[in-house]
């Protein structure tokens, strides 16, 4: 019987691996979720795509770090850093996009995107050949090309409502974000849509996109563990070769006095003292604990 | 302790749904976190004000008429649905992303031009939108949805009835309402169970040819432009194909028009001051 040993302590490791790829099935199954949810005229029009991985993830992140300093907001970049670490956290991403919103409206007239009763608003700001949007003009000054269709973007909504209902089902963590759906966008990721949203999923003992403190992109969990590793190392120096000498116990006069923190100290620098006093009067004795 | 028929008892239940419904609405997850959702429940014949203002646009609005008529069908067999009105005001954009996705360039434009152009009456989505928000907003419609379908109970999101609350603001203070019937709770009316009787009382062949015709071509597949016409006929290529021909109107019937126009405004304004009052007693507004 083989077996299949999931933990997440090890990132991308192969037990971590396994249970990555766990979520990679839910995100399958969110992503069909997401396609079932009703659209306007029963057209397909949302597209998605999973994103997978230490390098593509990674390369998300980054790409949401050059957007956070783009426009030269403090809050755009506050959320764009925040975000990042989530990219960088989450097992796999979903990307989700309405490939109608930006260049097919829905042509209802409803009134969604000016509040007046026709689709001029929209066509009057397109670039039109033969009377249809020309959705080969992609040039903008903005982060996205506007304006968008609204039923459409509702219809993008319902599926995104479906998607983050399934992961819900599913209990898998999952959040929306505007930010990494811009960051994919611009590579690449559902390349037809003029608008997409992200839905990073997670599976691990404590849900990565809440409970976010100040400066999260400063304290991302990866970087605090390798801290603490660090520190770890560093501690384990001071014992003797486990081979040849045990560890000796404290003298308990020692051990009654140290209260405090600086006692401890206090204690310490004795020790220090008296064993470079020692060094210095026995040079050529030979060191008794080494023959035991 | 006691007997209950089982078919009253799920028509009363769909309340409780709704409530279930309502609280996944609210709950929903949201990009932005900063559109809060209205909510409202109607039942019982609190939903009549509603039906007529959707059968009054139903002349200019068929899919109105017809989701009204579904509606009027279920209230009249006795077992009405629920009607949960889900709202927010998209009209205006605090989320300061600057993204461009509404035709603006900042936040702050899209607000001004939110604030000199009022909505004219009768759009279905009171715009301009925010983008984002819309999506938060649809998200939360679609919790709702997926709530009802967990009771296995019908339910359709409406933007027609919706758009009839919102013109007897219900709730109150929403650019954008979607309504979402759950029920009729025994047998499905939208989906699988059309009643044939009614409908083939209503619509012959004929008619719906001339529905897929002229209102389908016209509204829904051939905005100017080049999308393909429909083949009606056998041998189509023959001649060219007519969609509507343009006539002038008679004056007796603009002046018909005007008639209807009138008296529509008039009906309007009865309604919604019954629906005002249906609120008052409701305890959901204070009176003036």
């Amino acid at each position: 019987m083989p077996r299949i040993y999931c933990d997440e302590n090890l990132q991308y490791s192969p037990q971590d691996m396994n249970r990555r790829e766990n979520t990679l099935g839910a995100a399958r199954l969110i992503v069909n979720a997401a396609l079932t949810a009703p659209q306007g005229g029963g057209v397909p029009q949302v597209e998605a795509e999973i994103v997978y991985g230490q390098e593509e993830q990674e390369a998300l992140a980054r790409e949401m770090e050059k957007l956070a300093y783009e426009k030269g907001k403090k809050f755009l970049e506050r959320i764009f850093l925040t975000e990042s670490v989530m990219a960088r956290q989450a097992d796999a991403i979903i990307f989700l996009g309405n490939y109608r919103a930006s260049d097919d409206p829905f042509d209802v007239n409803c009134g969604g995107c000016s509040g007046q009763p026709s689709c001029s608003f929209l066509y009057e700001r397109k670039k039109l050949t033969a009377h249809l949007i020309d959705l080969t003009d992609r040039r903008t000054e903005r982060l996205i090309n506007g304006p968008l269709c609204t039923v459409r973007v509702t219809d993008l909504g319902f599926a995104m409502g479906s998607a983050l209902q399934m992961a819900n089902r599913l209990m898998v963590d999952a959040r929306p974000f505007y930010t990494m759906g811009l960051a994919g966008q611009r590579l690449g990721y559902c390349r037809n849509s003029a608008i997409v949203v992200a839905i990073p999923v997670a599976t691990m003992s404590k849900n990565p996109f809440v409970d976010v403190c100040p400066d999260y992109h400063m304290m991302a969990r990866e970087k605090i563990q390798t801290n603490v590793r660090q520190f770890l190392t560093f501690m384990r120096q001071i014992g003797p070769d486990y081979r040849t000498s045990e560890v000796k116990k404290a003298d308990p006069e020692d051990e009654a006095r140290i209260k405090t923190y600086m006692d401890w100290m206090d204690v310490m620098r004795e020790r220090f003292l008296k064993f470079k006093d020692r060094s210095k009067s026995s040079d050529t004795e030979p060191d008794a604990e080494e023959e035991e | 302790m006691g007997l209950f028929d089982g078919r009253q008892t799920i028509i009363d239940n769909t309340f409780e749904i709704a409530k279930l419904c309502a609280q996944a609405a609210h709950k929903a997850s949201q990009i932005t976190g900063r559109v809060e959702i209205k909510s409202m429940i109607v039942t019982g014949e609190d939903i009549v004000p509603i039906l007529e203002v959707m059968e009054a646009f139903a002349q200019v609005m068929p899919p109105a008429g017809g989701d009204a008529m579904f509606l009027r069908l279920a209230y009249d067999q006795g077992r009405a649905p629920t009607l949960l009105l889900i709202g927010a005001d998209l009209r205006t954009s605090n989320v300061g992303y600057d993204c461009g996705a509404c035709g603006f360039d900042t936040c702050a434009e899209f607000n001004k031009y939110s604030h000199d152009n009022p909505p004219s009456l009768g759009v279905i989505y009171q715009g301009p939108s925010c983008v984002w928000k819309t999506i938060d907003y649809s998200a939360a419609c679609s919790w709702a949805c997926a709530a009802a379908w967990q009771h296995n109970i019908t339910n359709r999101i409406q933007g027609t009835s919706g758009m009839a609350a919102q013109i007897l603001s219900c709730p109150e203070g929403c650019s954008t309402v979607l309504g979402l019937p759950i029920g009729p709770a025994d047998e499905d009316l939208y989906w699988f169970n059309r009643p044939g009787k009614v409908f083939n009382e209503l619509f012959k062949y004929e008619d719906m040819m001339r529905f897929f015709q002229n209102f389908i071509c016209a509204y829904w597949e051939s905005f100017p432009g080049a999308k393909p016409m429909v083949k009606g006929k056998d041998n189509w290529w023959d001649e060219p194909h007519h969609v509507l021909r343009v006539l002038e109107d008679a004056p007796e019937e603009v002046n018909r028009f005007h008639q209807d126009v009138g008296e529509a405004l008039n009906t309007m304004v009865r309604i919604n001051i019954e629906m005002q009052q249906r609120k008052i007693d409701a305890g959901l507004k204070k009176p003036e």
